[in-house]
Formats: C-alpha cells, sequence, structure tokens
C-alpha cells in the first residue's frame, strides 16, 4: 500500500527537481520493490537452501546460530537412504501417470467443449475451471472422503449401482495407493491443461476440416493429420508447466495418505517435508533432498525458457 | 465445425455427461458429507444419500463452538482450531488480499519496464522471472523459516504476506508484461506531449488501460494466496495467524478428527474461491493462457 | 546428551521407584487431594509466586475445550492472562520444536512418553526438583508416571493422563457368530475365520495400525509383551532376531490381514477414529489400544452401537502395557516461578487444591489418571461407568506394565526416527510387501541409522 503511495509522491518530485528521470534510471526505479522482495523471498532463499544443504543443522544448531560444515554428508546419507530414494521413484511415476493423463484429457475435453452445436458441451465448458478454485488441502480431504474404504463416497456410488459387491480400498492398499491420489491432483490441475488446448484450438480455423471432409477423410484422421500437429506445441507447453509442477505434490499427499499405507506413497516433497520438519528435525538433509528436486525442476524450466515460451505465440 | 451425425450427437452428449459427472463428484461428496453426522455415516456405510440431515457441523463452526447442536452436545474434544473459524477466514483474506494488491503494485512497474523500457537486462529480468516460476515452494520453506526467524518474521501475517508476494511476482510480471505490450504505444506519446512525465503517463493513461490484465493477474494471483497451505504452515505455529487451509491441514493429523466437520469447513474454505472464479471467469481463462505462452 | 549407557539410565529410574515404593504413606497422603479444599488449600499450591508476569502460555496438543477452560480458571485464580498454542498429537513434536527453534518463550509444554526423552535431549525441558510442592505430588504419582516423569533421578514433569491398552469387543456380532471372548490368540483366529466364513462380518477385527507414534507400534508392543517379548534388553541390545516373541508376533499378525480376518482400514485408524470405525457395528474385535476408547463407542450421541461394546483383557496372564503422558516446563520459560504454577494447572492441583484438570479428564473423557488418589477417587470408580465396567479396566490395571520396561529404546533420543522407520516396515509387512522376518531384519539395520541421525 505505502509503495504505491511513495511512488505517487515521487514522480512530481522527480519532475520538478529535474524533468524527469532518464528511462534508463526510470526502469532501475520502477524495479526496485521486485529487486528487494524477489531477492528476499527468492534469490537468497535458493542460494541459502544451497549453503544449508552442506551443513549440519538441527535444532541445537538453529539455537545457537552455528551451522557446522558438513560437506557432502547430506547427500551421501540421501542417496544412502532407500525411502529417498523410493521416494524419487513415486514422484516420476506419479508425473508421468498425472502428466500423460492430463494431455490426453485435456485435448479430448477440449475438443468436446469445442461442439457449439451440443448443448451439453456448453453446460461443461461452464464447469471447467470449477476444480481450478478448490484449496490444494480441500481437496485431498474431500478425496480422502471419497476414497474412505469404511464409508467411502466411492464405494458407496458403486454399492448403490451394483457394480461391488465388496468395498475397495482405494488408498489404503499398497498396490494403488499411488495411482489413487494422482486422481485428485488430475482432477484440480485439469482445468489448466485444458484451457490451454481450448484457447489453440480456437486458433485453428475450419477450412481445412472441412477441405478433408470433403476428400473422404475420417474423424480420426482429420484429428491425427489436422488438429493434433496444429496443437502440438501448446502441448509441449503443458507438458513442461505441469511436469514441474506434479514434481512437487504435496497436499494431496499429506491430506489422503500420508505417504502410507507403508511407504507407497512418499514422493520427494513430502520426503524433505518430514525430513527437515519432523523429529529429529534434520534440516541439513531436507535442504539436500528439496535441493535435489530444484534441480531436476531447474532443468525443465531451462528447457521451457529455452524452447518453448518464446516459441509459441 | 462439421456437423456431427445423430450417433455422434448422442456419444457425444454421454461424454459430456461423463466429464461434467467427473467434475461434480466431490462437490457432492463435499456437500452430502457436510449435511450429516458421523453417526449417520456410520450407521449406513453404503447409501449414498444420509438418512437423516443436520446442520449442526456448519452450526458448530459459525459460532466458533459455541452452538453444538444435538450432534456435538455430548461432545467433549471438539479440535479447538474448528473454532478459529473466523479468525482464520479473515487471516485469509488479509492475506490474499494484500498479496494480490502489493503483487499487482509492484508487478505492474516491473511489468511496463519489461514491456515499454527494453533494454538487455529487462529482458533477462523476464527471463529470470519465467525460470522462478518453476521454484516449487518446498525447496523455499527451509530457507525461508531459516531466514524469517532471523528477521524476526515468523509468527506474523506480515511475514506470510512478504513470501507469498515474492513467491508470486514472477508469475504476476509474466501475465502482466504481455498486456502492457498490447497497450498502443501512441496514447503514451501523446501524454508526453502534453507535458507528462513517463511515469504519470503510466499511472494515468497505461495502468487504467491494462485494468482487464490487472483483473486476470489479480485474480489469480488471489486463487493461489487463498491456496496457499505451505508458507503459512511453516512460518506461523501460533493460532491467530493460521489461514484457513492451515486450520484444515490441522485437522488431518487431529486424532479425534469429526469426518463431517472436516468436509464442513471444507465447503467453506472453497466457496469463496469458487464464487470468484465462477464471476470472474473470462479473467482467469485470460490470464492463465497469457501466464503459459506470451500473449 | 547425558545419559550415557542405556543401562545405567535404567537402573537408577528402578532404584529410585522402589525407594519410592517404599514410602508408605504415599496411599494415605494421596487422598489428601479428596479430603476437600479445607484442607488442601494451606499447600505451596495456594501461594502467589513472588515475581510478576504479564502473560504465560503453554503450548500444548488439542484435547476439546479442556485447555480454554483451565487458562480461563487461571486468570480468574492469578489475574494472568494464558495465551495457548494448540495442535493435533502427531504434529506437536513438529510445532513445539519449530517454536523452540524461533527462539520463542514458551511457559509450559506437553509430551508423549516417546518424545520426552528427545525433548530432554535437546535441552527443553527444565528440571523440576526445587520446585515448592513437588515432593508431594511425586508421593502420589503412579509407578507408570515414576517411570516417564522421573529421567536419570530429576523430576522433569507432571502427569497429563494415563491410559493402559485392552481390547474391545461387539456383544452384538460375538452372540450372532456363538462365541465368548476370546481366551487364546489361537481361539481368537479361529473365532474370526468361522465369522468370516458364515458371513457374520466380513472384517472380524479392527486394528489399530494407523502411522504415529504409539498408534501401530503400539499394537505390536502390546501384543508381544502379552506373549512374553520385549523389543531391547536391559543393556539396550535389540530383542527382534530370528525366533523372537516381537517377530513371531508380527508374523502372526500379518497372517490375519493375509487371511483376510483384519480390516483394511485398520492402516489408517488412529485412537479415536478406530473407536469411530468400529462404531460402524461391522467388526466383532477392536485390537488392543488405549482403554478410553469405550467412550467413544459407547457415547449415544456419537456411536451407533452404543452400549453394546465391551472391554476385554489380554489373554494368557493378562500382562498388558500402559502410559502416562507428561506436561512440563520448558527452559524457553519467561518466568520459572510462573511457569510452575501453570504447569500445576494442567498437571497439578489448582489453587483450591484440587487436580482439577485429572478429574475433569477422568469424569467427562474416561482418561486415566497419574496421580494415585485421582485413579482410587469416584471420578474413576463411578465417573466411568458410562462407558465400561471400571471394576474390571483396573483390573487389567494392576497387570499393566509401563512401556519403557518392553521398548527401553524410549528412553533414547533415536527412538523416535527409529519409529518413523518401525512404521513404515511394519505397514509394509501387514500389507503383505514383505515379510516379517524382512520387516524384522530391516528394523535392526534401521537402529544403526537412526543412532547415526
Amino acid at each position: 500500500m505505502s509503495s504505491m503511495t511513495a511512488a505517487k509522491d515521487r514522480a512530481p518530485a522527480a519532475r520538478s527537481w529535474r524533468r524527469e528521470l532518464s528511462p534508463r534510471n526510470l526502469a532501475l526505479v520502477m524495479n526496485v520493490p521486485t529487486f528487494v522482495t524477489i531477492c528476499l523471498v527468492l534469490a537468497y532463499p535458493i542460494y541459502y537452501a544451497g549453503y544449508l544443504s552442506f551443513h549440519r543443522v538441527g535444532v541445537a544448531q538453529l539455537r545457537k546460530g552455528e551451522f557446522p560444515f558438513a560437506g557432502l554428508d547430506n547427500y551421501l546419507r540421501l542417496l544412502d537412504d532407500p525411502l529417498f530414494l523410493l521416494a524419487l521413484k513415486n514422484t516420476f511415476v506419479f508425473t508421468f501417470i498425472t502428466v500423460s493423463a492430463e494431455v490426453v484429457l485435456a485435448v479430448a475435453i477440449a475438443l468436446l467443449i469445442n461442439q457449439q452445436s451440443i448443448w451439453t458441451s456448453r453446460v461443461t465448458r461452464v464447469l471447467i475451471l470449477l476444480p481450478y478454485a478448490i484449496p490444494p488441502i480441500a481437496n485431498g480431504l474431500i478425496w480422502s472422503f471419497m476414497y474412505s474404504f469404511q464409508f467411502g463416497f466411492l464405494n458407496r456410488i458403486l454399492f448403490s449401482i451394483g457394480a461391488i459387491s465388496e468395498p475397495i480400498n482405494w488408498a489404503g492398499d499398497p498396490e494403488t495407493a499411488l495411482y489413487a491420489v494422482t486422481v485428485p491432483y488430475i482432477w484440480r490441475t485439469l482445468p489448466f491443461a485444458i484451457l490451454l488446448v481450448h484457447a489453440a484450438l480456437q486458433g485453428i480455423g475450419t477450412e481445412l476440416h472441412e477441405a478433408a471432409a470433403v476428400d473422404g477423410a475420417t474423424v480420426w484422421q482429420r484429428f491425427r493429420h489436422i488438429t493434433l500437429p496444429l496443437l502440438r506445441p501448446i502441448l509441449v507447453v503443458i507438458l513442461v508447466l505441469r511436469t514441474s509442477f506434479a514434481f512437487a505434490v504435496f497436499e494431496e499427499i499429506l491430506a489422503i495418505t500420508q505417504g502410507g499405507p507403508g511407504d507407497a506413497t512418499w514422493v520427494a516433497a513430502w520426503y524433505s517435508y518430514k525430513k527437515a520438519f519432523a523429529p529429529p528435525f534434520d534440516i541439513g538433509t531436507g535442504s539436500a533432498s528439496a535441493y535435489v528436486l530444484a534441480l531436476i525442476v531447474g532443468a525443465l524450466a531451462l528447457v521451457y525458457v529455452r524452447f518453448v515460451y518464446r516459441r509459441v505465440q | 465445425m462439421l456437423k456431427p451425425t445423430p450417433l455422434g450427437r448422442i456419444l457425444l452428449h454421454l461424454a459430456n455427461l461423463l466429464v461434467i459427472a467427473f467434475f461434480l463428484l466431490p462437490i457432492i461428496a463435499v456437500t452430502i458429507g457436510s449435511v450429516q453426522s458421523e453417526k449417520t455415516l456410520q450407521a449406513d456405510t453404503r447409501a449414498i444419500l444420509p438418512a437423516e440431515y443436520t446442520l449442526d457441523n456448519f452450526r458448530v463452526i459459525l459460532s466458533g463452538g459455541e452452538q453444538k447442536g444435538k450432534v456435538f452436545e455430548q461432545v467433549t474434544y471438539l479440535p479447538d482450531n474448528i473454532k478459529k473459524f473466523y479468525h482464520a477466514f479473515a487471516n485469509s483474506v488479509i492475506v490474499a488480499v494484500s498479496v494480490t494488491f502489493l503483487t499487482l503494485a509492484f508487478g505492474s512497474l516491473s511489468a511496463y519496464t519489461v514491456a515499454r523500457l527494453q533494454y538487455r537486462w529487462t529482458a533477462w529480468l523476464m527471463t529470470a522471472n519465467v525460470v522462478a516460476r518453476f521454484v516449487p515452494i518446498i525447496v523455499l520453506m527451509i530457507p525461508l523459516y531459516v531466514t524469517f526467524r532471523s528477521l524476526d518474521l515468523l509468527n506474523s501475517v506480515v511475514g506470510v504476506i512478504i513470501a507469498l508476494t515474492g513467491f508470486l511476482l514472477p508469475y504476476a510480471i509474466i501475465i502482466l508484461a504481455p498486456y502492457f505490450a498490447s497497450i498502443p504505444k501512441e496514447l503514451e506519446e501523446s501524454a508526453r506531449i502534453d507535458g507528462c512525465s513517463r511515469f504519470m503517463a503510466f499511472l494515468r493513461i497505461t495502468m487504467p488501460l491494462a485494468t482487464p490484465g490487472l483483473a486476470a493477474c489479480g485474480v489469480i494471483v488471489f486463487i493461489i494466496s487463498w491456496h496457499d497451505l505451505l508458507i503459512p504452515l511453516i512460518l506461523n505455529s501460533k493460532a491467530e495467524f493460521m489461514t484457513l487451509p492451515v486450520v484444515i491441514a490441522s485437522l488431518v493429523g487431529d486424532v479425534h478428527v469429526f469426518f463431517n466437520l472436516m468436509m464442513a469447513i471444507c465447503l467453506l474454505a472453497l466457496l469463496p474461491s469458487v464464487i470468484l472464479v465462477l464471476l470472474l471467469q473470462k479473467f482467469v481463462v485470460q490470464g492463465l493462457s497469457v501466464g503459459a505462452v506470451k500473449g | 546428551m547425558t545419559h550415557g549407557p542405556r543401562s545405567r539410565g535404567l537402573v537408577s529410574r528402578r532404584t529410585l521407584l522402589s525407594s519410592a515404593a517404599g514410602l508408605g504413606a504415599a496411599a494415605g497422603l494421596g487422598r489428601m487431594g479428596l479430603g476437600g479444599p479445607a484442607i488442601a488449600a494451606a499447600g505451596p499450591w495456594a501461594e502467589a509466586p513472588a515475581g510478576s508476569v504479564d502473560q504465560l502460555n503453554f503450548v500444548v496438543w488439542t484435547y476439546g475445550d479442556i485447555y480454554s477452560r483451565i487458562a480461563q480458571e487461571f486468570e480468574k485464580d492469578w489475574g494472568v492472562p494464558v495465551d495457548s498454542t494448540i495442535s493435533s498429537f502427531n504434529d506437536h513434536p513438529t510445532k513445539l520444536i519449530t517454536m523452540y527453534a524461533g527462539g520463542e518463550t514458551i511457559d509450559v509444554s506437553q509430551s508423549s512418553p516417546f518424545s520426552f526423552p528427545n525433548f530432554i535431549s535437546q535441552d527443553l525441558v527444565e528440571p523440576l526438583d526445587d520446585m515448592p510442592g513437588i515432593e508431594e505430588y511425586v508421593k502420589d504419582f503412579t509407578p507408570f508416571t515414576k517411570q516417564v516423569a522421573i529421567y536419570d533421578g530429576k523430576v522433569m514433569g507432571l502427569p497429563y493422563f494415563s491410559a493402559i491398552w485392552v481390547w474391545n469387543y461387539y456383544e452384538e456380532l460375538l452372540e450372532k457368530a456363538g462365541v465368548e471372548p476370546f481366551k487364546t490368540y489361537d481361539e481368537l483366529l479361529e473365532q474370526c475365520r468361522k465369522a468370516k466364513k458364515d458371513g457374520v462380518c466380513d472384517y472380524p477385527i479392527l486394528w489399530v495400525a494407523g502411522v504415529g507414534l504409539e498408534q501401530l507400534p503400539g499394537t505390536w508392543y502390546s501384543m508381544t509383551w502379552n506373549r512374553g517379548g520385549t523389543f531391547f534388553d536391559k543393556d539396550g541390545n535389540h530383542q527382534l532376531g530370528a525366533g523372537s516373541v516381537a517377530r513371531e508376533t508380527l508374523a502372526w499378525w500379518a497372517k490375519t490381514f493375509e487371511e483376510g480376518l483384519s480390516d483394511p482400514e485398520s492402516l489408517k485408524v488412529q485412537f479415536t477414529t478406530s473407536a469411530k470405525a468400529f462404531s460402524a457395528g461391522k467388526n466383532m474385535y477392536r485390537g488392543p489400544n488405549h482403554h478410553y476408547g469405550l467412550n467413544v463407542v459407547n457415547d449415544p450421541s456419537q456411536s451407533p452401537i452404543a452400549g453394546k461394546v465391551k472391554v476385554h483383557g489380554f489373554p494368557g496372564d493378562g500382562r498388558t502395557i500402559g502410559v502416562t503422558h507428561v506436561y512440563f516446563l520448558t527452559t524457553a520459560n519467561r518466568d520459572k516461578e510462573w511457569a510452575w504454577k501453570l504447569l500445576q494447572y494442567l498437571g497439578g492441583r489448582t489453587k483450591d487444591g484440587e487436580y482439577t484438570q485429572a478429574r475433569n479428564l477422568a469424569k467427562d473423557a474416561m482418561l486415566g489418571s497419574g496421580y494415585k488418589s485421582v485413579m482410587e477417587s469416584d471420578v474413576v470408580t463411578e465417573g466411568w461407568k458410562p462407558w465400561g465396567d471400571p471394576q474390571k479396566i483396573l483390573e487389567m490395571w494392576d497387570k499393566a506394565t509401563y512401556l519403557g520396561e518392553v521398548v527401553p529404546s524410549l528412553y533414547e533420543p533415536w527412538h523416535f526416527p527409529w519409529t518413523d522407520q518401525l512404521n513404515i516396515e511394519v505397514q509394509k509387512c501387514l500389507t503383505g510387501q514383505i515379510s516379517a522376518d524382512e520387516a524384522c531384519d530391516n528394523l535392526i539395520k534401521g537402529i544403526d541409522v537412526a543412532k547415526r541421525s
């Protein structure tokens, strides 16, 4: 609030002092708030996380304010921890499933809501954004009610339509738990992907389709040879963005399985959180594990900047 | 588009019904879950609709635990955080509104320089923002906790606002910059001929014209800060600074948890953002697509 | 960490115990709490501390509104407002430690016996030996309480509540199956197999096997102890090797899952949630857990099967385990005298000389007390009646051993991280991903890893 009024005050003052700031200086001044905030909240913490990951940091060290240098100990401990390796593997599986499902579903649903002549498509179009509005933690809790073995909503529906005679243990069976937690995540993040595909579809004219139809191309052939190639750039955008965000999944895990049963749904972000903020509060190793995550995501970000973001219009 | 065949139409309707059911299912579940008692839920574990409806879950939350109603009158161990609903709601509003305002203010200043005053370093800034958008919150959590601890910013709403503003600024700039770039330069230039400084022209001419962009960016930032769990979870340990997501998360580990009460509080927490998103649908759509690819 | 070799810690604790037991006057003194305010009000609990503070605070895990009530009472009695930070049981250690590490002032906090040695080793806990009136309290401590609250010869805390592990059964389903409550583990298996085959219920047993410090672990600990085993011997050597009772118990337990006799919900439920799940009336037995689960399953306002759930003791000689959770004064307090005053409101006597909190917890929530005088009073013998047979539960109480005897590692700071692994390995075993042998072998390896961290 104050920065806004300060900026207002600054402008006339600058004018009276010397007509006005040069564009170069003005650009600098206008970026001061952003620089300060980003340095404090993003740049420094990212550097500092790296620093912490090479030091021994526990509760006692925090109280004393001294962090003894630990070299690569934290990283070596990670590589030595089967749970961390499993968490990474689970994260890859989770990401692979969610992202591929989202891309396929997004294309299918975007094509569906693009059907102007179908009135139910208009209803769907209104609802598309709904999941985007649900807080992730609430989403997780709602799905833990859906999945509950004993009184869950999904089992109730399946009982009512006579599809099952025994309740299904969706999130409590180690065989299925990891797949079970992908569904709420897909549900919540799907709107974004649908929107992007939908927007891209608007840019594809109908002429090509009509011409191809006259030539006798089937619906599938038209999709395969006309729509899909034109959608490719936006699908790459979705792929990269969704992959990097799915890597950091946390809330749904916290609400639905807390990593269980056993270690079936331990993912990377859950590992970092548990290491650093649950006893014995090994902040050093927690930082190291978070940094591994950051490096993977960082690589994806570079790919995005270098090959994707600028190219797509 | 080509007209589908009659069979195709039926299939398309069916597909739509399926998608609608998928999108609505959790909303139906949370609603049904919130209007019954746990006893009703346990008594018949196969029925979709409860045998008995009650609003006691909402009553107990909205009265701050004062009115327990029939369902909770015997209960001696109501989760304490349930009673802090209004407090948490207010904190969530304060955080989301302040973060939105600050992010728009700082973000507009930066986005304007990126769009208009093009230097090599502003282009570099833009790239940095795009990269920064990828940083997962969990990576920031640990160092933010340690840094904010030494800055004495733990246990305050201000700390959460600063952290979230910094976290969301890059995304805001990514969304705003293309909007500013799309506003014709000529308008600003004619104002400058009339004696307006560049900065005043930005404030008086460009900003008002960028309102749709600000709205798109604002609603997205608001939603993300309304939803965020990790930052307030780690930075605050006191009940008076809890936001709604933190209160909800605190019920997850509660050994005395009441399932239906949780559904009710989830429903109350998701209503504001659902209403906002549905009302401002157009802006959300624009913001999300501009934020993903250059507009 | 000054705790030194495990054995020494245990011996010193033992000696103290026996010497305390030698005080024959203990029981007599204990009744003082019932003697009424007239006698009790004269004690040190009624005197104001010398210094002055403008507020006090405590950090605890949630239990209904007991904390707002006690805070109000404290302010009314002493004119000092009390600020509280309340989180869930499982989040409490995280919350407390982040506040402590954040350099905040914390006068009084709370611990399960599992995290207490860890907190003590982090210099978080202030010894109470010099506080006025402490001898009176110690004399009234139950044996469990002494074993938790007295560490290396120093009094480190006052009791919050005590609980023992008991079984529950649902009368109606047992009648339907035509069986009496089991007397041996084999009989239990047979009953469950038959009930499942006859279609009495799909899953005869609901265990408390959700992840936690004493949920899933407690079930394994209690059954192992009842079958004559322990987890570590006096010298700290693990008792998990091939052929050990713990290993056999786990294998037996996993079999109940493999045969489909155990409710899959078991792996998610905690103390109260298991009682609620049992309230659906779908299981014959609820596996061993804190006795006060009856307070939920037999509460007509919460449970569709209220009144039809009975408490059942362990088979064989009936030995079981018990714990006491404690309140303690933290080293980050603002004023030791005043913090002690507040600590007594949570874990001791209020100004009127009554154990107000302990009595309310027994009366309202069926919690056991860490004070002998409260356990012998009518808040237990009468107060518990709506939910279960107090006499029967108290008889089981006499056969309960403090968990620290069964799992001496809980005196070690590394017990906490080791329990994290225990939860994972045991759940993997119960879900058939690994064998009991593999689980125990992994746990044996995990001991060294936990010690390193």
